[in-house]
């Protein structure tokens, strides 16, 4: 009695295990690629793009540079200690958040231009 | 991102929380994010550790209860109805088994596997307490792996977050592949002899 009932099931499920075992190889193999990917993009871009919820001290960090210089790009105080976002930064002194990163971006480019003779450039076009 | 900054270690604690039930939250990312920060002096580091260890104990201990609660006799109705008493006892046998490595793992080296296994161990009865032990002790490897490599990398988190999740997902695949694989290998062997038998 159970042979019969038992016969194509075994079959069927062998047929979806062998399925199963395929398609989690292909996204193993999909994900290895990606990650080969990934490690050879990020291995020459490490610069976060600016966004409203970032620091000063944080673009500055991530674009390895010093605070001082985009503090005194954004005519801030360099001296004390200011974690207010750029968001809040741009709302405060009354120009939109697009202007402020554009003002940072140009700040970071000419601290580029002068510590490494366009370096970074190079890398980043690669 | 901009609430883990506004809010700190309880965004985060909210974050883990979530996504350690299964709602599908960046909560590896949150984690490379708030060691930045760390690093960055914005965030306090103890802080971190206790708010985020703590939301994810938090969502795992839902999960459980959901399964655990949710399915009170639905497997065993489920598998009378069906014949499957013995699968049901197998599957009962495995989870006591395997359930402390299993738990561990999910926690942070196959992570997107967690919320499900949670559910599963509730639905299993696996031992509460050993559920919890294990939770707990993989959850704080997660955090610490996390936010380490955030404070390590907090130059590049969008890179090694990336880097980070494709790693991730190609070890789940690969030790779901893997245990396929050994799963119709085993079917191969056995599956003459059990043939005769029937």
């Amino acid at each position: 009695m159970r042979i019969r009932s038992n016969k194509i099931p075994v079959r069927l499920a062998n047929l979806i295990l062998l399925a199963a075992f395929v398609t989690a190889l292909v996204a193993s193999g999909f994900f290895a690629i990606r990650l080969t990917v990934h490690a050879v993009y990020w291995s020459s871009h490490r610069d976060e793009p600016i966004e409203p919820w970032m620091t000063v001290g944080y673009v500055a960090h991530s674009y390895n540079l010093e605070p001082k210089a985009l503090f005194s790009a954004l005519d801030l105080p360099t001296g004390v200690s200011d974690r207010r976002t750029l968001g809040d930064i741009a709302s405060a002194k009354g120009v939109s958040f697009e202007a402020l990163k554009s003002t940072i971006e140009a700040s970071i480019g000419r601290s580029r231009q002068q510590s490494n003779g366009g370096l970074s450039d190079r890398m980043s076009g690669s | 991102m901009a609430f883990l900054a506004d809010y700190g270690a309880f965004a985060l604690f909210a974050i883990l929380a979530l996504g350690s039930l299964g709602v599908p939250l960046p909560s590896s990312l949150a984690l490379l994010v708030a060691g930045s920060l760390v690093a960055r002096d914005q965030l306090d580091l103890v802080s971190i550790f206790a708010w985020g260890i703590a939301g994810a104990v938090l969502g795992d201990q839902v999960g459980y209860l959901i399964g655990r609660l949710g399915s009170e006799g639905l497997a065993e109705r489920l598998a009378e109805r069906l014949h499957m008493a013995d699968t049901l006892s197998h599957a009962r046998t495995a989870t006591v088994r395997w359930g402390a490595i299993s738990v561990f793992l999910t926690r942070w080296l196959l992570s997107p596997l967690g919320p499900g296994v949670n559910i599963v161990a509730g639905m299993m009865a696996y031992p509460w307490s050993r559920f919890t032990v294990w939770g707990v002790f993989g959850e704080a490897v997660w955090v610490f792996q996390f936010v380490g490599l955030g404070i390590l990398f907090s130059r590049s988190i969008l890179a090694v977050a990336d880097i980070l999740g494709d790693l991730t997902w190609f070890l789940v695949f690969a030790v779901v592949a893997g245990l396929l694989g050994l799963k119709i290998l085993y079917e191969r062997r056995i599956g003459s002899a059990s043939l005769q038998s029937h």
